[in-house]
């Protein structure tokens, strides 16, 4: 039966977590420049969608356990906070949205589409707080972080379509190594 | 018994929290005329306390970043604007002294001592420490795809899966090692820890925070006054 249920964290899962976010920010280092230099919101989310959606949906499909996204956020917001203090709130709220809207349809991680919605929509959720720590800190309105209102559109969709792209690389991925009994 | 060692390092936490106020005050100054007086201020009192190594590991980044920046605004906007995003990259800069010069394991402690939840301050320290081991990782797998003669412009399918597949595998065999290690030694996510160093507030973390406070004190009230 379809519920929602919290399960605690073992060692295990918070080790697992922790390095699946070790490769997800090793997977999207190449795409670092784009993000620094892009002066309007969308490209950013674009650029990190694919890495970040293919390791993240390896790292539910293992910890099957509502939150486990979250984990996932929290410590690469952590570590980004170093370098970026903005970055946290970004990398928080994307895994929050993400995984709060998977859990809302899905209840849990059981259904593969859960994984490829949570992990899949992640960097298109970090567009919002992006959008209110501009207004906030660089005093930049929306239509101005926007700028041609199509190209927004189409960096948001890319970003979706990306992101489930990625999610079904890395549940591909999940699938061989489970029939490999890996996983 | 646990040891206050005297070293120069200032506080994780101070750092951390002033880093953050450095990058939020410092956006928020970006407009000001003296904002390179906010700049020139904060560089004299790092350099006062011994940041001048990290800071010359920054500037190669921060000049240029900050040229990237300013040439990517010109393209659009005026030279206002292109000074107003090297001004950025310098609050960035600035922020990045703190926050880089602060050493993982002493930010655990000084977590675990503020009571934070273990799991939080082990899978930080585990981030940190593996984006190291995994970057090793993958260097080699890269080695041993070209080894295989398998090019990603020629078969971007076939390089990926060979990519992929040994990385997923390297990430559990890892995990479950390091796991299995923490569990034999005791650790769980709700007990109580121990630490072999205290991380305390020593005289050089006061000094240098009534230092910083007074400074951006100075400019947020030329701030305010619409200086």
């Amino acid at each position: 039966m379809k519920s929602f249920r919290f399960q605690a964290f073992t060692v295990k899962d918070i080790v697992f977590l922790a390095v699946i976010t070790a490769v997800t920010l090793l997977a999207a280092g190449p795409f670092a420049p784009i993000v620094m230099t892009a002066s309007k919101i969308g490209p950013q989310a674009f650029a990190m969608a694919l890495p970040f959606a293919l390791v993240t949906s390896i790292g539910l499909r293992k910890v099957k356990k509502s939150g486990s996204l979250l984990i996932i956020g929290i410590f690469s917001g952590l570590v980004l906070l170093l370098m970026a203090p903005v970055m946290f709130f970004n990398q928080f709220t994307g895994s929050l949205f993400s995984e709060g809207l998977a859990l809302l349809f899905f209840k849990n991680y059981e259904n593969r589409k859960a994984v490829l919605m949570s992990s899949g929509l992640f960097a298109f959720f970090t567009l919002p707080s992006t959008a209110v720590v501009n207004i906030l800190a660089k005093g930049k309105s929306i239509s101005e972080q926007i700028g041609n209102p199509l190209t927004f559109i189409l960096f948001a969709l890319g970003a979706i379509a990306l992101g489930l792209i990625g999610a079904m690389i890395g549940n591909k991925i999940s699938d061989e190594l489970q029939k490999a009994g890996k996983m | 018994m646990h040891m206050c060692k005297e070293t120069r390092d200032i506080h994780p936490i101070l750092l951390l929290v002033f880093s953050l106020l450095l990058f939020v005050m410092g956006l928020l100054f970006v407009k000001s005329t003296w904002f390179w007086m906010y700049v020139v201020t904060f560089s004299v009192l790092f350099l006062l306390f011994r940041f001048e190594k990290l800071m010359l590991k920054l500037i190669p980044f921060v000049l240029a970043f900050g040229l990237v920046m300013g040439s990517l605004t010109l393209i659009n906007g005026s030279m206002q604007d292109a000074l107003y995003a090297i001004y950025r990259v310098l609050a960035l800069g600035l922020a990045g002294v703190l926050s880089m010069s602060i050493r993982p394991i002493h930010l655990v402690r000084a977590l675990n001592q503020l009571c934070v939840p273990r799991w939080i301050s082990l899978g930080l320290l585990i981030v940190i420490r593996f984006i190291q081991i995994f970057r090793e990782e993958i260097k080699r797998i890269r080695q041993a795809i070209a080894l295989r003669g398998i090019r990603f412009a020629s078969t971007p399918a076939l390089w990926s899966r060979a990519f992929f597949i040994p990385l997923t595998v390297r990430m559990l065999s890892i995990s479950e090692g390091l796991a299995t290690s923490l569990e034999t030694r005791g650790f769980s996510t709700d007990s109580a820890g121990s630490s072999f160093e205290v991380i305390c507030l020593k005289r050089r973390d006061l000094v240098f925070s009534i230092l910083f406070l007074t400074c951006l004190t100075v400019f947020a009230y030329l701030f305010l006054r619409g200086h």
